[in-house]
């Protein structure tokens, strides 16, 4: 029987598939292209619009979206981001379209990123500083402005070393007051107090010189203030200290505007997130990310290699062996949600639940690793890593030719030797690569985090330099719950957008450059294994 | 020398050996920690399966009682005596006395309100006393000192024939419900002075309960139930807000914490539930909400001052019942024949009772977690103001009477509605795409796919869920025919296909391989143009400039930005790697000789896909959706930034969801450890565990089929 062409060569289908696969492949462009577009321009600076409306009004802003008016079909409505929250008591305004009278980019309109209340935008009238007054039309106001904001940020940055400084000296007190009430025993108790008079005593002696230059700190702070007017006419006075950076935005040339932008991301990377996270920077996210795989890799790597090890290796094919591949297979393809449930019932509540009585006994009930931290959470991903580890160091393991082995033997090597000596430096790559992905997997992941310790702000880092340095129990910031809760549970969403975008865009580059990185070195690892084949 | 050598071998050996055992411990060690991770959830479930318990504590003697109460910490149960006495009865037997006062013996009756901080008394000579009962706190070093402060708030005359029915109190005044043999009244007395609020009840009140406010009540008398509302201070008469008649005779009432459910007890051991719900025509009606097992004749009904279980005590028995779960907890044991009272301790770890004589019996109690059973959390159940019996997730409310909810019936139908829509899209998009590159694509292009696709795979889900939520919704719902227009692709490729068909076969040769790719990539570019130009005419023309409106108006469809067509689309996002991996694998392990016999038989490529190779990996092409669909299932982050969280049964694909692993996600770190919700939760992780533990042992054995079946041939 002669079919029809078309179904014979399946013309159709090869088409279809072809288009599944087109499909697929354009949604992994289309989400690293969306993310990229949106979160590259969000720091980008936007030029000042000036609107006057026909009610009167004059609005100062930058342009955030256009879109069709849904009270008025056929109309367009623009979403003004016109900051000023500590006046307006809100950061966007909608504008319809049709009631903008006149439309203008001032070049004398500021931008003024605070450190509270968000950005205000107006124009600039004076500088008062306690060398006199610099009016705006002044030429010297730029470097005067300049200078001003240094020592705006230098006073800012003393004041926090010398709250710093008193907290040092005030922790031991509420510690060993602590400790004094909770005692066990009476000698215990003693020896709390006399402890806590000792840290009294050197607060006492030490505290009041930093108390002095900490007001007269403020006191400078307040004396450098920026004047400025806000469209509506109403003068809002800035101290220098509370002033992030103060821009001209719409009278910048090119090159201002691509320092700014730099500028902008560098804030980002590498300062504290400010206004309940919606803005400033995502260090703590970053570094509490970086230093939770980074403990993790110290378990999951020590695990994943021997168990591979054992299986390509020592394993005998038994019952045994099966089980252990049926476990490894099922803790591949548990939830991830379930490990973090595991993580909280046992890490936090068994295995810290335990070591609170036994050794924190004195500060209970208020938990110390009883409570998710960032050992915990480690620990939960490394147990959720392992089979990534354990998958590419067989891998690695596999490329070692058994020739190379059988000759070890024959040397008279023992087990042991071969593998200490030969097999595991041929393997490293796949050990490495294993690494690599478990990092990159463990750093996107955000649920089970969620159960075992992390929160939207912690207020210290884990690591800092109040000893033991090194606060395994702490709770800690990460990238992927920053964007969860940035992006959904803060007060501010549309304000937090660009921010929410950004730290996807670090997160996805993150976990992107970490896989091409175990593509390769896996790519590497496969030639050889063909060659070592033939 | 030659002693080194040995000695050095030795050592060697021993190392060998020792690395050898820790090696295999390793081996061992993710065994144990798999187990464990079962063995902890299970571990933290079990709980909920355990039976309540109660155990006789102990017997006090003591005088004639009337009323009694006790303390929060269960340290000293309050008797009241006929001869005007206060008794704090302690457990070790000891009695401290305190005279009520004003109270002239010999004391007719007295009462205790729920909470047990109000008194009411009616004295010898006919006079209603409302007292305040503390019992305040403090501490001598680490032990508890309780100390007693009894106040008068005020009294009045009532007369004879007179019996208390209930008492609450709020401060610095009570209300007491009265009943006699002509109806019954509500007392509202207070340092400022005493009113009345005679309610309108038709024949003797028998039993009667207060909300605990005092601003409701509910009155039985020998053949009907009526309700009352609004019973302030001011009103001297009261019409029942809704009355019905009654299929037993009551013989005690109590309204259950929340002051929803009112529960009745008859002279012939009946124990009913009712509620008040809205009336169809306006008003109000009352509603028979549950029936429990009868026995003998009721004697008093104590509620729980946690939760929604209650204490029935008969003439010779006593069982601790709950409402949602409907079911009977717990009969005390060696309850005293003839007891007088019997209460629930405050916080329900807890009862005693009292005998005429006076003895004080106790009772510990261990209810565990009363309002999970099978029955609460698979089947609809009968909630307080609900209707019907409905299936309800509704974990936590704002007041302490609130009823939890905690049905996992909508999570389970929402997990799988998710992954439904999640495989609907992706199965077909991953299976077709590794067809493809398995079979049809050049191989250079294989080189550059698996990559990317790797790299899908590795995108964090809180990104995938974050990009649904605020940047694929909203675009969704203002591009609602674009969406739909996607459908049509399918078959627009595959009409375009069947005319090229026709196409001389010297053009198809030259169709083929990247070439093939470009041509199909094109006409998605203009496929897609085409409908991004052509839909604000479509929407104007047909559907009056609003399709999310006219869906509702036309249709009758509700519309959440947020829906299980966008959670589809994003968990595909999520799925897509893994089904499109190990069908992959599956095809290239379909031994080339096969493909090679059945092209040198005359088939063209596509026969010798569609009946050789696509047959022979059936079973793998199923395992790698069965993967996939144990992804979306547990899939956590992606569903709760995109699915609305709303806790539905709809199946509509406009509707959101709740997912049981989102649910855990939100609701673990708040629940308090080792309670109902925790449990629950980690019963919701154990399920989840044991889906996925099946498909995986499903994928596994059939992987091992495919490597039987197919071992010999490649070889």
């Amino acid at each position: 029987m002669m079919r029809a062409p078309w179904l014979k060569e399946g013309i159709a289908a090869r088409w279809l598939a072809a288009a599944a696969l087109l499909i697929s492949l354009a949604m992994v462009v289309g989400l690293l292209a969306v993310v990229s577009a949106v979160a590259g321009k969000a720091f980008w600076p936007r030029p000042l619009v000036l609107l006057r409306l026909a009610d009167g009004r004059v609005l100062l802003g930058e342009v955030w979206t256009r879109e069709a008016d849904p009270n008025h079909p056929g109309h367009e409505r623009w979403r003004l981001k016109t900051g000023n929250r500590d006046l307006e008591g809100q950061d966007f305004v909608w504008v319809p379209k049709a009631a903008v009278v006149a439309r203008e980019v001032p070049a004398g309109a500021w931008l003024v990123e605070r450190r509270e209340y968000g950005n205000f935008y107006g124009f600039a009238s004076e500088l008062h500083t306690p060398e006199g007054i610099v009016s705006a039309t002044d030429e010297r106001f730029g470097d005067a402005l300049a200078k001003a904001l240094q020592r705006g940020r230098e006073l800012v940055e003393e004041e926090r070393h010398l709250l710093d400084r008193l907290a040092a000296l005030h922790a031991p007190v509420v510690k060993y007051g602590a400790r004094a009430e909770g005692a066990k025993s009476e000698r215990r108790r003693q020896r709390a107090l006399a402890a806590l008079e000792r840290a009294r005593g050197h607060e006492e002696e030490n505290a009041p010189p930093l108390l002095a230059r900490l007001a007269e700190v403020r006191h400078q702070a307040e004396e450098v203030t920026l004047v400025m007017t806000a469209a509506g006419g109403q003068e809002m006075t800035v101290p220098a200290a509370g002033v992030v950076r103060a821009v001209p935005v719409n009278a910048l040339g090119l090159g201002a505007r691509v320092g700014l932008y730099l500028s902008r991301w560098w804030e980002f990377l590498f300062a504290e997130p400010r206004e309940a996270n919606t803005e400033g920077g995502i260090f703590p996210a970053l570094f509490g990310t970086a230093l939770m795989v980074f403990l993790m890799t110290f378990a999951v790597v020590p695990l994943g290699v021997i168990t591979a090890v054992y299986l390509n290796e020592y394993a005998s094919g038994g019952m045994f062996t099966r089980a252990v591949r049926l476990a490894l297979a099922n803790l591949a393809g548990v939830p991830s949600i379930v490990f973090g449930v595991f993580g909280l019932a046992f890490f936090v509540y068994g295995v810290g639940g335990t070591i609170d009585r036994l050794l924190f006994a004195d500060s209970l009930p208020t938990p110390t690793f009883g409570t998710g931290g960032i050992l915990w959470a480690s620990l939960t991903l490394a147990l959720l890593t392992v089979p990534v580890v354990v998958v590419a160091t067989e891998e690695g393991l596999q490329s070692v030719p058994d020739a190379t082995r059988d000759g070890a033997r024959a040397l008279g090597a023992t087990r042991w030797q071969t593998l200490r000596h030969v097999v595991l430096p041929y393997a490293a790559p796949g050990v490495l690569t294993g690494t690599i992905l478990a990092v990159a997997r463990a750093a996107g992941e955000v649920a089970p985090l969620m159960l075992t310790g992390v929160v939207k702000l912690a207020p210290a880092l884990p690591l800092d330099g109040v000893p033991p340095y090194l606060h395994l129990e702490r709770k800690f910031m990460h990238l992927g719950f920053h964007i969860y809760d940035v992006g959904f549970q803060s007060p501010n969403v549309e304000a937090a957008k660009p921010m929410v975008y950004a730290t996807t865009l670090v997160l996805l580059a993150l976990v992107v450059v970490l896989n091409l990185l175990a593509i390769a070195l896996r790519a590497r690892l496969r030639r050889r294994l063909s060659r070592s084949a033939v | 020398m030659k002693g080194d050598t040995a000695r050095f071998r030795a050592r060697a050996r021993a190392i060998d050996r020792w690395m050898a055992g820790l090696i295999t411990g390793g081996g061992a060690a993710v065994l144990v920690a798999t187990l464990l991770l079962v063995l902890f959830l299970v571990i933290e479930t079990v709980p909920l399966l355990r039976s309540p318990r109660a155990s006789a504590e102990g017997v006090v003697p003591q005088g004639v009682p009337l009323a009694a109460s006790e303390d929060e910490y269960r340290e000293r149960v309050t008797v009241v005596g006929a001869e005007g006495d206060l008794h704090l009865v302690g457990r070790d037997g000891e009695v401290e006395v305190i005279p009520l006062g004003e109270v002239k013996p010999a004391l007719e009756q007295a009462l205790f309100s729920a909470d047990g901080r109000f008194l009411a008394v009616i004295d010898g000579v006919g006079r209603l006393h409302a007292l305040s009962w503390r019992q305040r706190v403090t501490w001598e070093g680490e032990k508890r000192v309780l100390q007693p402060r009894l106040r008068a708030i005020a009294a009045t005359a009532v007369g004879d024939g007179k019996h208390l029915l209930a008492v609450v109190g709020e401060g610095n005044t009570a209300k007491v419900l009265v009943g006699s043999e002509d109806g019954a009244s509500l007392v509202h007395l207070s340092e400022d002075g005493v009113s009345t609020t005679n309610l309108a009840v038709a024949g003797a009140a028998v039993a009667g309960a207060l909300a605990a406010s005092g601003a409701q009540a509910w009155i039985a008398t020998a053949t009907g139930l009526q309700w009352f509302q609004r019973l302030d201070p001011g009103v001297s008469l009261s019409e029942p807000t809704a009355s019905v008649p009654l299929g037993f005779r009551p013989s005690a009432a109590a309204v259950l914490l929340g002051d929803v459910t009112v529960v009745l007890g008859g002279e012939s051991g009946e124990v009913e539930a009712w509620q008040a719900l809205p009336a169809a025509g306006g008003g109000w009606r009352l509603d028979h909400a549950a029936r429990f097992q009868g026995g003998e004749r009721v004697v008093a009904v104590a509620p729980s001052q946690r939760e929604k279980s209650f204490l029935v005590q008969r003439v010779t028995t006593a069982e601790i019942l709950h409402l949602t779960s409907r079911r009977t907890l717990v009969a005390l044991p060696e309850f005293p024949p003839g007891a007088v009272l019997a209460r629930l301790s405050q916080r329900l770890d807890g009862a005693f009772a009292v005998t005429a004589e006076g003895a004080v019996h106790r009772w510990g109690l261990q209810l565990h977690h009363p309002e999970a059973s099978f029955a609460t959390l698979f089947l609809p159940v009968r909630y307080e103001g609900y209707e019907r019996a409905d299936v309800v997730w509704q974990s936590s409310g704002g007041s302490a009477g609130f009823e939890p909810k905690l049905s996992l019936l909508p999570l389970i139908v929402g997990t799988l509605k998710g992954a439904l829509y999640a495989l609907l899209f992706s199965a077909p998009l991953a299976l077709a795409g590794a067809l493809y590159v398995n079979q049809f694509a050049p191989r250079r292009l294989r080189e550059v796919v698996k990559p990317v696709i790797e790299l899908m795979a590795a995108v964090p889900s809180v990104v995938v869920g974050f990009l649904a939520a605020l940047f694929l919704a909203p675009l969704v719902r203002e591009h609602l025919l674009i969406s739909a227009g996607v459908l049509l692709a399918a078959p627009s490729v595959a009409a375009v296909a069947v005319v090229w068909s026709v196409a001389p076969a010297r053009w198809q040769r030259r169709l083929s391989g990247t070439r093939e790719l470009l041509v199909v990539l094109g006409m998605l570019v203009v496929a897609g143009t085409s409908l991004i130009l052509l839909e604000p005419h479509l929407h104007q023309a047909w559907f009056g400039g609003d399709v999310v409106h006219w869906l509702y108006d036309r249709l009758g469809v509700s519309y959440d930005q947020r829906n299980a067509v966008v959670v589809g689309f994003a968990l595909g996002f999520a799925v897509i790697p893994i089904i499109f991996t190990i069908a992959e694998d599956a095809l290239s392990n379909v031994p080339p000789s096969l493909v090679a016999a059945s092209m040198a038989l005359g088939a063209t490529p596509w026969e010798a896909a569609r009946t050789v190779v696509i047959p022979a990996a059936s079973p793998g092409l199923f395992a790698a959706v069965m993967l996939g669909l144990g992804r979306a299932v547990g899939e956590t982050m992606i569903v709760l930034m995109a699915t609305g969280n709303t806790p539905l049964m709809s199946m509509s694909p406009f509707n959101g969801m709740r997912t049981m692993a989102a649910t855990i996600a939100v609701e673990l770190p708040e629940a308090p450890y080792g309670g109902t919700l925790y449990r629950v939760l980690i019963l919701t992780a154990l399920l989840l565990f044991c889906f996925t533990f099946a498909i995986n042992m499903v994928a596994a054995a059939v992987a091992e089929r495919l490597r039987k079946r197919f071992g010999r041939l490649a070889a």
